[in-house]
């Protein structure tokens, strides 16, 4: 089950299967098989592409598919191993310092307390391992009013607040 | 010192909702310890082995009267009537239910306190120089910083799921009273050529299994860059630190496989990507003015000119002895003239003053080091608040300081102190020692420590005995996770575990100042009954081959350890 984090929708995908060379759809590709799927397909440069990366990925690997192929990766899917295992958010975190302004998607077995980090780190979307957590990962995202860091979602960071005369008359309640 | 605003204020009160929500869950069902786990530590809960054990933050150490007498009331109200003062200028609670720690932490968020972050693979409270503000040889007051760095450290979305701890210490002194080189970030206060200030920075410091002395890998930060270049640190450490063993997955590691040279490259990369790519409306650094903010909130307080001299202390040293080496040993030199900052030794000796102690362990002598009673947190909040501009600090070495004292109220002071057994003249002497809790508390140690330091206290209750030795920092830690620092110890003792008998491991020549240094193994572990013993040996050894003022530390450096592993293993 996908759920918006952002308020962003999330894109429908279909995963890449290597036999069918005329997928037309948005296809979700793995970084492995990117280069195959590149080659393999007639769609690829029209067709909506999601770019599913382990979390410990590195980010130059992403980065150089990115710019090779400009516009068409619309998504790009992190999956997180274990909830502890945190290069997911730096990984999410450099992709937005890129530019990249798609989708990004998270996966995997996180805690629905992770909904802000998610969210601050500049996600989107979840794909949800039980469905029964959608409210509390919701619940999460709307945990914190502000923010003492700079985050994606543009929302001045409180140290930034402090000091911006528009601001002063909107402390948090 | 820093006092909260609106925005301070939702963070706290958000987060200590958020943890109620929590274990609310886990108290239904709804969440799993293995899962609920790791939401209580960032929060300070840990499950040790008699009942939770709450870690309080208080950040680098400073508090005022009103935080303290909160402190007290929550230990009389959720617990067993007292508190641990940690190595990280913490205080823990031992026994709390876990049903009523969401009504602790809303108590805490009444005097602008929390939990947040004292346990966890995520960034923990910033410590510093526990004089700061009232040194001689201070630099800057480094607080504002640490103010700073704990705002930017506290629920940062990106660096909550570390490959494991991550400790930073900040001094603003020519001497390191923070133990810097043993932390995985410390920040050395500097001016440069041109009168900016910034920071050296060293990475890689931790004790543990593995101790290491931080590296240095930029010589200067200029203050107002300094946020963007910890982040960069931060990033290159959450990416690429181990995390396939716990007991490797510490920073120093990383740095220690890479090298520091390519470590060093690497945060450069990253934080020079990082100013690369920033927008105007999304620096990677603090705004200026935030910063001058905060300076505003550690002003040095206006103190009234005082003398430098007073006869009626003069009378009394010359008649009472123990105040005479309270004053020696407790009672430091402030950077205003009519001024003291005062040490309350938390490691009482039993009898000294005149048979009052805390024995907090109902009837145990020699007191708990670092532990002190709601009673005695209470006076010493009312001390602070009557003799010392309402502030006090924590010292990683387990003690509370007053820092700013007129010199004339310290008979008054002392006198109160002593009613509480707080007025123990032993601060940085042999038995102002740092103890973990050791396996009396804690389930992951090998051996207790408390009792074999109060046995110790006990054995050298002698002032003037203590005194000839001079300075000498005994450090006890109750198994190899080090939470007592004996890897920093001018003395170090290990508690082990030898087929199933509680045995301890001598070291010398670690200290935690500016002159870091890893201390070396003696030789082959003993039983309890035996350090004593050994203890005596060595000192006897130090006592005829120092020479001039030499400390200790400095004998053993000089000598080296093998005449002391020879006089204490010759039989």
């Amino acid at each position: 089950m996908l759920i918006s984090l952002s308020g962003k929708e999330a894109g429908q995908f279909d995963d890449y299967t290597p036999d069918n060379q005329t997928q037309d759809q948005a296809i979700l590709v793995s970084l492995h098989d990117f280069g195959h799927a590149r080659r393999h397909t007639s769609h690829t440069s029209a067709a909506l592409i999601g770019l599913s990366v382990d979390g410990d990925t590195p980010f130059d690997e992403i980065s150089n598919v990115l710019s090779s192929v400009a516009a068409s990766v619309a998504m790009i899917q992190i999956n997180f191993p274990t909830f502890m295992d945190g290069r997911g958010f730096s990984l999410a975190a450099l992709i937005r310092r890129s530019g990249f302004t798609g989708e990004l998607r998270a996966s995997g077995p996180l805690m629905p307390d992770q909904g802000w980090h998610l969210v601050r780190c500049g996600f989107d979307t979840l794909l949800l391992e039980k469905p029964e957590r959608a409210a509390a990962f919701e619940a999460s995202v709307a945990r914190f009013a502000f923010a003492y860091q700079k985050t994606y979602r543009d929302t001045a960071p409180i140290p930034v607040r402090r000091h911006s005369a528009a601001e002063h008359s909107e402390t948090a309640s | 010192m820093y006092q909260y605003d609106d925005f301070d204020d939702a963070q706290v009160r958000a987060r200590a909702a958020e943890f109620r929500d929590q274990v609310q869950r886990r108290l239904n069902g709804e969440l799993s310890e293995e899962e609920f786990r790791p939401l209580r530590l960032q929060n300070g809960l840990y499950l040790q082995l008699h009942a939770y054990m709450l870690r309080v933050a208080i950040p680098y150490g400073t508090l005022n009267s009103k935080q303290l007498h909160q402190l007290a009331y929550i230990a009389d109200k959720f617990d067993k009537g007292y508190g641990h003062f940690t190595t990280r200028q913490n205080i823990q609670y031992n026994w709390p239910r876990l049903i009523d720690t969401p009504d602790i932490l809303d108590a805490l968020a009444d005097v602008e306190m929390h939990a947040v972050q004292t346990s966890g693979n995520c960034i923990r409270n910033v410590t510093t120089d526990h004089f700061a503000g009232a040194a001689q040889d201070e630099i800057i007051d480094a607080r504002p910083h640490a103010e700073l760095i704990r705002q930017w450290s506290t629920f940062h979305p990106e660096f909550a799921w570390l490959p494991r701890k991550f400790k930073i210490a900040i001094s603003g002194s020519r001497l390191d009273r923070a133990a810097l080189k043993w932390h995985d970030i410390a920040l050395q206060a500097k001016i440069s050529d041109s009168g900016e200030i910034g920071f050296e920075v060293f990475v890689g410091g931790g004790m543990g299994r593995t101790p290491v002395i931080a590296q240095s890998i930029r010589d200067f930060i200029p203050e107002h860059l300094t946020l963007g270049y910890l982040e960069a640190i931060l990033r290159v450490y959450n990416i690429q630190g181990r995390r396939d063993n716990k007991y490797k997955a510490r920073i120093k590691i990383l740095v220690t496989e890479m090298g520091v040279d390519a470590f060093r490259a690497a945060v450069e990369t990253e934080w020079q990507n990082a100013k690369g790519q920033e927008s105007r409306d999304q620096s990677i650094d603090a705004p200026v003015a935030e910063l001058a903010r905060l300076k505003g909130f550690f002003e040095p307080p206006l103190l009234d000119v005082q003398p430098d001299s007073n006869d009626q202390i003069t009378a009394r040293t010359e008649k009472d002895f123990l105040f005479k080496s309270w004053l020696d040993n407790n009672v430091a030199a402030h950077k205003q003239d009519g001024y003291r900052i005062v040490t309350i030794s938390l490691k009482p000796h039993s009898g000294i003053n005149g048979g009052v102690n805390c024995d907090v362990n109902g009837g145990i002598n020699g007191g708990i080091a670092g532990d002190a009673t709601s009673e005695q947190m209470r006076l010493i909040a009312d001390l602070a608040k009557k003799y010392s501009q309402d502030e006090l600090r924590v010292s990683h070495e387990q003690n509370l300081i007053l820092p700013h004292v007129p010199l004339a109220a310290l008979i008054d002071i002392y006198d109160l102190l002593a009613k509480e057994g707080l007025a123990t003249p032993n601060a940085g002497l042999l038995t102002d020692m740092i103890v973990c809790p050791g396996l009396d508390y804690c389930s992951l140690a090998n051996a207790r420590s408390i009792p074999l330091s109060q046995k110790i206290t006990m054995h050298f209750d002698d002032m003037v005995r203590l005194q000839n030795i001079g300075e000498l920092k005994v450090k006890i830690s109750g198994c190899i996770n080090s939470c007592g620092h004996h890897h920093a110890g001018h003395i170090g003792i290990l508690g082990v575990d030898k087929k199933g008998v509680e045995n301890y491991q001598l070291l010398l020549g670690g200290s935690g100042a500016e002159d870091a240094s890893r201390a070396q193994i003696l030789g082959p572990s003993m039983d309890e009954g035996a350090v004593i013993g050994a203890l005596e040996k060595i000192l006897s050894l130090y006592l005829s081959e120092r020479t001039d003022q030499e400390r200790f530390l400095d004998t053993v450096r000089r000598i080296g350890v093998q005449p002391f592993k020879e006089t204490v293993y010759a039989d």
